[in-house]
């Protein structure tokens, strides 16, 4: 694997992307004149944060411009986005220049750009909307949307996208759509998703002289292997029950489950949920094939268990590819999930876009969520860095042939087609219920309480909890 | 003349008096009345009368979780701390060349960031390979798993606590070089020896700067907040959920804002009996220089 670096060929296929992306949006109803000129944009950006990459930038593009219709006054747009360390700051520039190619499309049209840190969004989208100053576009991930949806946040889209004959609504893959949907109505787009499947050190591989893990791996393969590769100081395999990952990767499989359908009760007593807790559990306390917190904590002084090289086999999600691709000083690939005895299920998760429900210009505002979310938008901002999982089927050929991503990175479209779930919860009063949960998870985890005990009391506890979501549903 | 001063004094202050009024009092003042309410942040504040004061005294399991970690914390720290940073002060005070390097050397965990001491003490106390186990297997003792064990995650804690005694290190050197030296001369014409002095003199004199330490300690020490949210998280299991973590997990993830608020007027009234409490107490032990035992 080499480091995220946008070649000019590649941004020279950009370039086509942005001129289909123009035309497309200049095709739109509204328009009532289009104005075409070829001119050549070029930009060099170097981020040295901690890797120094350099982007060149050099697009030949059809320029489009579309006329404002008469009497349209100027609109300026406030869009609050997050990204993350983990593309070293390689995203938000490409998203300027994405929405420099808008502006000069809809000159009547201003988006004023707030990047976020992500561990900071969130709480700072609270504040404002608190506030009643949320901007006209924000940012949500996928496991907060609903909680933001039932709160009447956002405003209804369903209406604009059908009108855009140019945006393709059916293009997402249809498990990540459940996400940004309540009762029947799209309150968001996703612009990334990425689910968790396995991810394998090719180097300790090859020195074992063991075959790569492909779709036939089970759980049972998984253990075996995991034993093959487990030393004094090398461990199989790294990831214990935890977060929005344990009902889709470490319980569905045996045909568990954490929740009911609407999160109104937490079912985690029932048999299938205890074996598989108990199997993933012996991984640790009677097979020994996985560090310890604390061999974990030592391990992230070298990047992580995955990245210190001492582990064969974790689950892991796209967007981690930069930073492994930065770091890690062995080859890696990627593989399926490993099939259950019942099933082959993971979990996945992104973020989307939305427009907030007191926007003065909600037209515009479509507009700009149409281009963001578009498949040329998907293709320029994301699939072409490499940083994550475009949700759209049409732009994973793009992402496909980006620099750094895995060799078998296809897998990841399987998973996102055929066998990814949402990783719950996602309910209003989920994240109350989560502290219950990892209070539970945590003492099973210590072995200060057997998987029954735990169990008992993490519905015992939780439901209540959960009991609120029946009476916010009415 | 008078009203010259009083006008000074009024100038002087006022700094802090608007910076008060204007960035702080409007909170506190919203604070509790948002403590009525209902308020999930993303729609409209509900009136909900006592109903947060209720549930917090009577129904939420993790509130009196919280307030044991906390009160566990305080009452092993806080006499922990001013203990060992009142012997520290002593050793400090002593006229030895090098002293001034030991003072700076003892302050400076003081004046570092609380997320990196953090850090620093997550791999100090790593059960594996942390130097407090090193230590504790020299002497033929194996280690617990501090962080990781429910039973040893708060006295860890406990332990990290006795890192940040630089200031009251420092208030007691204070005090102890203010302390009149005529009182050991008498004492030593009296025939009392170096133990005599420290407990009759040295302590007596120093009340009202321990009294004073404790008060600021035990109201810090229930507002602990940034060391368990780098460290556990308020794990494992719960065994480190502080007060302070627990309110703003109300706040920021549960989306509680009245309830929050609702702790936080819960914590003012826990701290300020707690402090009557000691300053009704003060008036047996502590000692101002010329009072009389028990007067004022």
């Amino acid at each position: 694997m080499s480091g995220k670096v946008i070649s000019r060929r590649e941004m020279l296929r950009l370039a086509a992307l942005g001129a289909v992306g123009a035309a497309a949006s200049a095709c739109a109803p509204a328009t009532p004149e289009v104005i075409r000129e070829t001119v050549v944009v070029e930009k060099e950006v170097e981020v040295e944060v901690p890797v120094q990459q350099t982007v060149e930038v050099e697009v030949e593009v059809e320029k489009v411009v579309t006329v404002a219709p008469e009497g349209q006054e100027p609109v300026t747009l406030e869009s609050a986005i997050a990204f993350t360390q983990a593309d070293y700051g390689l995203q938000y520039q490409v998203i300027e220049q994405w929405r420099d190619i808008f502006q000069e499309t809809y000159p009547w049209i201003t988006v004023n750009l707030a990047f976020n840190d992500w561990t900071e969004h969130h709480n700072k989208m609270l504040v404002l909307a608190a506030a009643n100053e949320l901007p006209d576009f924000i940012e949500v991930q996928a496991s907060r949307s609903l909680l933001w949806i039932i709160n009447n946040v956002f405003l209804a889209v369903d209406e604009y996208a059908a009108a855009d004959a140019q945006f393709n609504a059916d293009d997402f893959f249809e498990p990540i759509m459940d996400y940004y949907r309540w009762e029947g109505k799209t309150y968001a787009y996703p612009y990334d998703h990425g689910p968790n499947i396995l991810a394998y050190n090719k180097t300790m591989f090859d020195a074992a002289g063991e075959a790569y893990p492909d779709e036939t791996w089970t759980y049972e393969t998984m253990l075996e292997k995991a034993l093959a590769f487990t030393s004094e100081d090398t461990w199989g395999y790294s990831g214990m029950p935890r977060s929005w990952l344990l009902e889709p990767n470490f319980l569905m499989p045996w045909g568990g489950l954490l929740f009911n359908e609407d999160e109104t009760e937490c079912v985690i007593t029932m048999p299938e949920s205890i074996e598989a807790l108990k199997w993933w559990l012996d991984l640790r306390f009677m097979h020994e094939v996985a560090p310890t917190p604390a061999q974990s904590e030592v391990l992230a002084a070298a990047g992580g268990d995955f990245v210190s090289g001492k582990v064969a086999f974790v689950g892991a999600e796209p967007w981690f590819a930069p930073t492994w691709n930065a770091l890690a000083d062995f080859q890696w690939d990627v593989a399926p999930w490993p099939t259950g005895p019942v099933a082959r299920t993971c979990a996945g998760l992104g973020s989307g876009y939305g427009i907030t429900k007191d926007t003065t210009s909600p037209e515009d505002a479509w507009k700009w969520l149409a281009w963001m979310s578009s498949t040329e938008g998907l293709s320029f901002v994301w699939a072409v860095t490499g940083a994550s999982t475009p949700p759209r089927k049409s732009v994973f050929e793009v992402y496909l042939t980006a620099g750094g991503v895995a060799e078998h990175a296809r897998y990841f479209y399987d998973a996102m087609n055929d066998y990814m779930k949402i990783g719950r919860p996602v309910s209003p009063y989920g994240a109350e219920f989560t502290a219950i949960r990892d209070r539970e998870m945590d003492l099973m985890l210590t072995g200060t309480k057997s998987v029954e005990e735990a169990c008992a009391d993490m519905k015992a506890d939780g439901d209540p909890i959960l009991a609120q979501n029946a009476e916010l549903y009415g | 003349m008078r009203a010259r001063e009083e006008f000074e004094f009024y100038v002087g202050i006022s700094p802090w008096i608007l910076g008060f009024l204007l960035f702080t009092g409007g909170p506190i003042v919203a604070s509790l009345a948002i403590s009525f309410t209902e308020w999930r942040l993303l729609s409209p504040p509900k009136w909900i009368s006592l109903q947060n004061y209720v549930e917090l005294l009577t129904r939420d399991e993790a509130i009196w979780v919280s307030l044991g970690n906390t009160a566990y914390y305080t009452v092993f720290s806080v006499p922990l701390g001013i203990i060992v940073s009142m012997c520290v002060a002593l050793l400090l005070n002593q006229k030895v060349p090098g002293t001034n390097v030991f003072r700076t050397l003892f302050y400076l965990p003081s004046v570092t960031s609380g997320v990196a001491m953090s850090l620093l003490w997550m791999w100090l106390l790593n059960p594996e390979f942390g130097l407090v186990n090193l230590g504790l297997s020299l002497v033929g003792i194996e280690g617990p798993a501090w962080l990781f064990d429910p039973t040893w995650a708060k006295p860890a804690l406990v332990l990290m606590s006795l890192w940040g005694i630089g200031s009251s290190t420092v208030v007691f050197l204070a005090g102890l070089q203010g302390m009149p030296e005529h009182l050991y001369d008498a004492a030593k014409i009296d025939g009392a020896n170096q133990w005599q002095e420290f407990w009759n003199v040295t302590i007596p004199m120093m009340t009202p700067t321990i009294f004073f330490v404790m008060v600021t300690a035990i109201i810090g020490s229930f507002q602990t907040f940034t060391t368990v949210y780098v460290m556990t998280g308020g794990g494992p299991g719960w065994a480190t959920l502080m007060y302070g973590l627990y309110l703003y997990n109300n706040a920021f993830e549960f989306l509680k804002m009245g309830y929050a608020s609702a702790m936080a007027w819960i914590l003012f009234a826990i701290i300020l009996a707690l402090t009557l409490l000691q300053m009704l107490g003060a008036r047996r032990w502590v000692y101002y220089e010329g009072d009389v035992r028990g007067g004022m």
